[in-house]
């Protein structure tokens, strides 16, 4: 098996020395691409279907409220829902872009600058769609104000809202502070072709970037500091998580000491496919293939390898104990779901979102962009199902008289459901329509241009002879 | 058997009160052990039952429907008094039973009931729930990691603060 990994070019062809003038130009303007670029018919079909999708969502919460939450599927039954399984299945893919981003920045991999931008916006937009996720799962969110206002400090609840709250937080100014040099950049340079509210927005966000070195030093200092943050945060996050459940009710399969590692690592295993998933859809969607290269999707994958050797590894070490020992409502529940009637489900989590994924990144014959997507691809649904057999078999089980309490579909959850995983990509698109898609200060910085003795920018001069710096450039004056 | 026993031991309470009697003049007192809240005195007075083993109960439901739950011992003095000294594990209102213990004795018992306002779990109920191992530093673990997030979010908004209000001080510094 061939398990080694060519050592990539830097992130553009022309940066093996450092970008010529054409080539900083054509990343500039490859940046901010969504920007400028009018959406075509399909780009414009998918976010209307995933707006009506996100309507859609919204409108069956808004019943909810009205109508109270078994209209929810939520019963005597069935005390937790889907809606937990949405909410962990969001927090937990934000994981993985902030992480990948904060470690590549930490260990110095020059590799990261094309991909930094895309993983923590992905981080952000899940984190906050996952936060609104737990909502409708509240039953009366007109009191959610209660949280703070009268907390209960036994409740893992309110560490639960402590711990997204803070990594929601987090996320956003590390998502924000590497955006500044970039959106100087863009709020000088692209003019009313950015229109006047980016223009606004830039201006009030870039906070006056001449990109001088004590700038550079502070902005730096900054970054790293909250590359460091984010990791423990991210950790705290997901652990809270599993221990919200192990800590309900002695309920069979959520009593594990294990669940508060195993979701960090299904975190961690999730993130990085949707971060993969993300970049292969930005970059064919706004032609990003010059920066966010195959090899790019190669080490990625490489990344993902051992999250999903890890994740496969404690599945296995969460359910053998409890189906050797046969504790009753364990194994009730263990049976349900090994040769029950959650078996297909169950089987198809660990076939396709841990076996194939990994057979099709470490076998050489399958190790190419669309398989490495594919796998990737694979993973999100499955880990979506899994959350849903974590939270639904053991909350319908009747641990009175050991029968389990029928689980039921309803429209109203299907909707929200799927509103919740149409936000993700929707507001990545919206995202990218507001700020760069790629991180042309990094990219320049690790291609070498950007130096210490660069000249600091200077506002675009005016006037119909000076060329516009986003113009793009013809591929082969690159060379 | 049980149920049917239930009746007349509840009778037996409410047309005695407490102390109660039933039975042939029995009756049964219960009081505090002077010095020691925590500690009852059961006083029993069977007649007719000199130097023969009485049994005292506490009745229970920590296991489903009322049953007598054995709380020790003793015989009775020439006068057909039989003492008791007994440390409550749980508080509130208690129903005490005292009967002749020997083996077919004529069945001459007594019920009292009384409430316990200090009492201190017993040994097996201490065994069966020990006290948690954090129990005794949770408000520091909670101060401390409200600490923790609290000064996180501290460093998060010193940074956002240096971000929009430093940041802009500096365009003019070290330019070249």
């Amino acid at each position: 098996m061939d398990l080694s990994v060519d050592t990539p070019p830097l992130a553009h062809p022309a940066a093996t020395e450092a970008l010529s003038e054409r080539a900083r130009r054509q990343l500039r303007e490859a940046a901010v691409r969504p920007i400028l670029q009018k959406p075509g018919p399909i780009s414009r079909l998918v976010a209307v279907v995933l707006g009506a999708v996100v309507v859609l969502g919204l409108v069956a919460f808004a019943y909810q409220v009205v109508e109270g939450m078994s209209v929810d599927a939520y019963s005597d039954a069935a005390f937790w829902d889907v809606n937990i399984a949405n909410f962990i299945t969001v927090v937990g893919v934000a994981y993985g872009g902030a992480v990948i981003s904060a470690v590549l920045r930490l260990t110095g991999a020059s590799w990261r600058a094309p991909l930094v931008r895309i993983a923590e916006g992905t981080s952000v937009i899940c984190v906050l769609v996952g936060g609104a996720a737990i909502i409708p799962s509240l039953g009366r969110p007109e009191r959610m104000w209660q949280f703070f206002t009268r907390p209960n400090f036994s409740s893992p609840l309110i560490w639960d809202a402590l711990a997204i709250g803070t990594y929601a937080f987090a996320s956003i100014v590390f998502f924000l502070l590497p955006l500044i040099p970039d959106l100087a950049i863009a709020e000088r340079t692209l003019g009313e072709r950015g229109s006047r509210w980016r223009l606004t927005l830039w201006r009030l966000l870039s906070r006056g970037w001449r990109d001088t070195p004590a700038q550079r030093r502070l902005l730096r200092g900054m970054t790293g500091f909250l590359a460091v943050l984010i990791i423990p945060l991210a950790v705290s996050v997901h652990s809270v998580l599993g221990w919200a459940f192990a800590i309900t009710s002695f309920r069979p399969w959520w009593s594990e000491e294990l669940w508060a590692p195993l979701f960090v690592i299904a975190a961690l295993y999730s993130g990085i496919a949707l971060v993969i998933v993300s970049l292969a859809a930005l970059r064919h969607a706004y032609g990003l293939q010059d920066y966010i290269t195959d090899r790019h999707f190669t080490r990625l994958g490489f990344v993902l390898v051992p999250f999903g050797a890890a994740y496969l590894y404690m599945s296995v070490a969460d359910f053998l104990p409890g189906a050797y020992h046969g504790q009753p409502s364990t194994a009730a529940v263990f049976r349900k779901l090994f040769v029950g009637t959650y078996a297909p489900w169950f089987w198809m989590v660990v076939v396709g979102g841990m076996v194939l994924p990994l057979a099709i990144i470490t076998l050489p014959r399958t190790r190419r962009v669309g398989w490495i997507v594919f796998a990737s691809a694979l993973v999100l649904p499955t880990f979506w199902l899994n959350r849903v057999l974590m939270v639904i078999v053991p909350s319908t089980y009747n641990m009175m008289n050991g029968t389990f309490g029928a689980y039921a579909w309803t429209w109203v959850n299907v909707s929200i459901t799927a509103g919740a995983m149409a936000a993700v990509p929707l507001l990545l698109m919206l995202l990218f329509r507001v700020v760069p898609i790629l991180s042309v200060t990094e990219i320049e910085q690790v291609a070498g241009a950007a130096t210490a003795d660069e000249p600091a920018l200077e506002p675009a001069p005016a006037g119909p002879a000076q060329r516009p710096i986003w113009v793009r450039l013809p591929q082969e004056e690159l060379q | 058997m049980r149920r049917a026993l239930l009746p007349i031991l509840v009778t037996a309470v409410l047309a005695g009160g407490s102390p109660a009697a039933a039975g042939g003049g029995a009756s049964l007192t219960v009081a505090p052990k002077p010095g020691d809240p925590t500690r009852l005195t059961l006083v029993a007075h069977l007649p007719g039952s000199a130097g023969e083993p009485v049994a005292f109960f506490v009745v229970s439901k920590e296991f489903g429907s009322a049953r007598n739950v054995p709380i020790g011992v003793t015989r009775a003095g020439a006068d057909g008094t039989a003492r008791m000294t007994y440390t409550p594990t749980w508080s509130g209102t208690q129903q005490f039973v005292v009967k002749l213990a020997r083996p077919g004795a004529r069945a001459r018992s007594a019920t009292a009931e009384y409430r316990v306002t200090a009492s201190k779990p017993g040994p097996l109920s201490a065994g069966a729930n020990p006290p948690r191992p954090l129990a005794s530093v949770g408000h520091v673990f909670l101060t401390v990691i409200l600490t923790i997030v609290t000064l996180i979010w501290l460093s998060l908004l010193i940074t956002l603060a240096l971000a929009f209000g430093r940041l802009p001080r500096l365009a003019g510094a070290d330019q070249h």
